[in-house]
């Protein structure tokens, strides 16, 4: 890669420290939390809150990738495996000041693939957040554990609406998370395929 | 053996931050979620009078009800760490003790500030952080989103024990254009108590 990891690491806490407008967190978290609990009113079903958790996470993430690329000044990413070092140490330190580990997996191996590793459909990083500033007060209630709650699943639809902008079709998905009782909260981003960057009409 | 969330410090996260767009984010969508989820899909509808103004009103509702939630959250986190830390711990029985302590405390631990100015039932905020990244479509320009604010007034004074109703109103001036004014409109009760400790 042309920038390291620890380069990486050093860019998202520079514009962390620099150039970035602060607020409390736990009005952040207070203010998530009452969402997730009108969602869960409004729906009744834990299924559909997960879906609509996603979809603003989505909405929100179209919007902030043009925030993140104006204070980053960050160029494109050569392969999918960047992606997540910036993703996770660039994008969540800028702005929810936490640094998620991430751990690339190669996609499953196909014979006569030539294609470069980080590039082919069905690469996909983990990000494993030690901490969730969205999940700050929280405890869930037997019935949102039975009926398959996740609780931060908008960060999933920032990430999928984020990374569409800059022409890549990921799915982005829980695998656990702390609030269920399990070890460790992670997300797991597959790449899907790269979109082909529109050509206004007109254009020749 | 994960800790038990009840033993974590209530003080951990006192002074955490975020990005203050990610925040923006976060509340744009909500305000977003709140209107769609209250107006009507058929345009020809939206453009009754009647219909706005209901739906405005429900959607204000809505945003209150939401910074309800959150306010009755700071009162606790507000008083548990205010009276443990102090010698003298006390509670205030009238109001505009109280009303001090939502303007200058709730206000900063917040928004990060003291509001800009208190009148006898009024919290006055010049520029409120919650209407900074907001644009609100020209249809709904006498929703305040400070409505939210205003929940969160509202849960703190019901949890002092001063029950009102609370609203947000959009009090621009020429040098202040967001300036927004949250009335509190104390119950019966609590002017009659209000009287007899006179």
């Amino acid at each position: 890669m042309a920038t390291t990891s620890k380069q990486y690491k050093a860019i998202g806490e520079d514009i962390w420290k620099g150039r970035t407008e602060k607020t409390n967190a736990e009005l952040f978290a207070l203010t998530y939390g009452a969402l997730v609990v009108q969602l869960i009113q409004d729906y009744e079903d834990y299924a559909e809150v997960n879906k609509q958790l996603e979809k603003m996470g989505y909405n929100i993430g179209i919007r902030l990738i043009e925030d993140f690329l104006a204070r980053s000044s960050l160029g494109r990413c050569a392969d999918f495996r960047e992606v997540g070092e910036v993703v996770a140490k660039v994008g969540f330190k800028s702005f929810l000041n936490i640094t998620p580990v991430v751990t690339h997996t190669a996609p499953p191996s196909r014979p006569n693939s030539t294609h470069q590793q980080g590039n082919v459909a069905g690469s996909s990083f983990v990000l494993t957040l030690d901490e969730n500033p969205l999940a700050e007060f929280v405890e869930l209630p037997e019935e949102a554990l039975d009926g398959g709650l996740w609780f931060s699943n908008v960060l999933c639809g920032v990430i999928r609406g984020a990374l569409e902008m800059v022409q890549m079709q990921v799915q982005a998905e829980f695998l656990s998370d702390v609030l269920r009782g399990d070890e460790s909260t992670e997300i797991r981003v597959t790449l899907l395929k790269y979109l082909e960057e529109e050509v206004p009409v007109g254009d020749d | 053996m994960r800790p038990n969330i009840y033993d974590r410090n209530l003080n951990r996260t006192r002074t955490a931050e975020i990005s203050a767009s990610a925040f923006a984010f976060l509340f744009s969508e909500m305000v977003q979620y709140t209107q769609k989820r209250v107006s009507g899909i058929n345009d020809l509808e939206r453009r009754h009078v009647y219909f706005l103004s209901l739906s405005l009103s429900l959607t204000t509702h809505r945003l209150n009800t939401l910074g309800y939630r959150v306010g009755v959250r700071v009162l606790e986190l507000m008083v548990w760490r205010a009276e443990s830390s102090s010698k003298t711990p006390k509670r205030e029985i009238r109001f505009l003790p109280a009303l001090m302590s939502i303007h200058t405390q709730v206000w900063r631990a917040v928004f990060g500030r003291p509001a800009d100015a208190i009148e006898k039932n009024m919290i006055i905020d010049n520029d409120p952080l919650l209407e900074r990244h907001i644009s609100v479509p020209r249809d709904f320009s006498t929703l305040s989103c400070s409505s939210f604010a205003a929940g969160i007034v509202e849960a703190v004074l019901d949890g002092l024990g001063f029950p009102a109703r609370v609203t947000a109103h959009n009090t621009p001036t020429q040098q202040y254009p967001s300036r927004t004014t949250i009335l509190i409109k104390l119950e019966q009760s609590v002017l009659e108590r209000e009287q007899v400790l006179k």
